[in-house]
């Protein structure tokens, strides 16, 4: 398994249908941020020391995940059986049910 | 280990009173509201915000930082928020229970040998040398049933130990200076995110890495 996505933005199937041109909107900057990040990894770091208080020292230091842009189906699912077979979910689910159409495939 | 839609519902209801109510907003006028965690793990928004990437896609947001994603979850269930910020597993969960939320970017991701953030710790002095050893222990995780929990137990039965044999206790983070300091002896599976640099310091005078969890637990 080589990756684990931890976190990542969401929004209700409802609203999202209601606003998908928003959605769009919103997913291309996103987008626009991850790669900004990997052109300039030490303008993101000055962000975070803005937006998350890191202390300037250590904002070169500190380990950052990767970011990505799309979402793989494949590597979501292996993380969703892992969450089923330890029972923090009382049955299984299929990624497709929980990647929004807006996401980009990763 | 289940949660009941009742017990999630109540988990989301902890900081109702903290969430401002703001009415009018919509995005069919490009306006919204967004939660996030003051987390390294936000990145790409806070790079899009200062470069004005939202404004440029003609959306005019309102960021809100929150302290997590069950407060989150909340606003966005309640319509305060239009998109907010989760960890997966708290997104399986509240799909398991009828939300209808979904995934709609790239965000954080752990990639074996790059970019790892999840390990488990014990003190440098300890005689717990590897997985095994934790059988019988107990085991600080900042919440329960949830990701750092469950790449702890995974991390443990992928490496010849047996996490039924293991006791996982909640311990928030703010605590774990008890732990680090030696006050108390209990190993922690954690998160290298912002809390963890408040306590650098004493954790490299204290402890080690016993092992990374989240893409060695498969």
């Amino acid at each position: 398994m080589p990756k684990f996505l931890i976190a990542s933005w969401f929004a209700s199937e409802k609203w999202i249908v209601k606003n998908k041109e928003m959605g769009q909107a919103f997913v291309r900057a996103i987008s626009r941020g991850v790669d900004s990040i990997h052109a300039d990894p030490e303008g993101s770091r000055a962000a975070m020391v803005k937006w998350a208080g890191l202390n300037p020292d250590l904002a070169g230091k500190i380990g950052l995940p990767v970011f990505e842009k799309g979402i793989s189906e494949k590597d979501l699912q292996a993380t969703i059986d892992l969450t089923q077979k330890y029972k923090l979910i009382s049955r299984s689910i299929k990624a497709r049910d929980v990647i929004s159409d807006l996401a980009p495939k990763g | 280990m289940g949660i009941t839609r009742r017990n999630f519902i109540t988990k989301l209801t902890v900081s109702l009173a903290g969430l401002p109510l703001v009415r009018g907003l919509s995005w069919a006028q490009a306006k919204g509201k967004l939660g996030y965690m003051k987390i390294v793990d936000n990145a790409a928004m806070f790079v899009a915000m200062e470069k004005g990437f939202f404004k440029t896609e003609g959306l005019e947001l309102e960021t809100v930082p929150m302290a997590g994603g069950a407060v989150i979850v909340q606003g966005v269930t309640s319509g305060d928020l239009q998109i907010g910020w989760t960890n997966v597993i708290s997104l399986y969960q509240a799909h398991v229970e009828g939300f209808d939320f979904k995934l709609i970017a790239g965000g954080a991701t752990n990639v074996k040998g790059k970019g790892e953030s999840h390990a488990i710790e014990v003190l440098k002095a300890s005689p717990i040398k590897g997985a095994k050893d934790l059988e019988g222990k107990t085991i600080a995780v900042n919440t329960l049933n949830n990701i750092v929990h469950l790449m702890a137990m995974a991390w443990l039965d992928k490496n010849g130990a047996s996490s039924s044999k293991a006791k996982f206790v909640r311990c928030r983070f703010l605590r774990w200076r008890q732990l680090w300091s030696g006050e108390r002896s209990t190993p922690s599976a954690s998160t290298s995110r912002l809390r963890r640099r408040r306590w650098k310091k004493a954790r490299r005078a204290c402890l080690r890495i016993l092992g990374e969890t989240c893409c060695r637990s498969f």
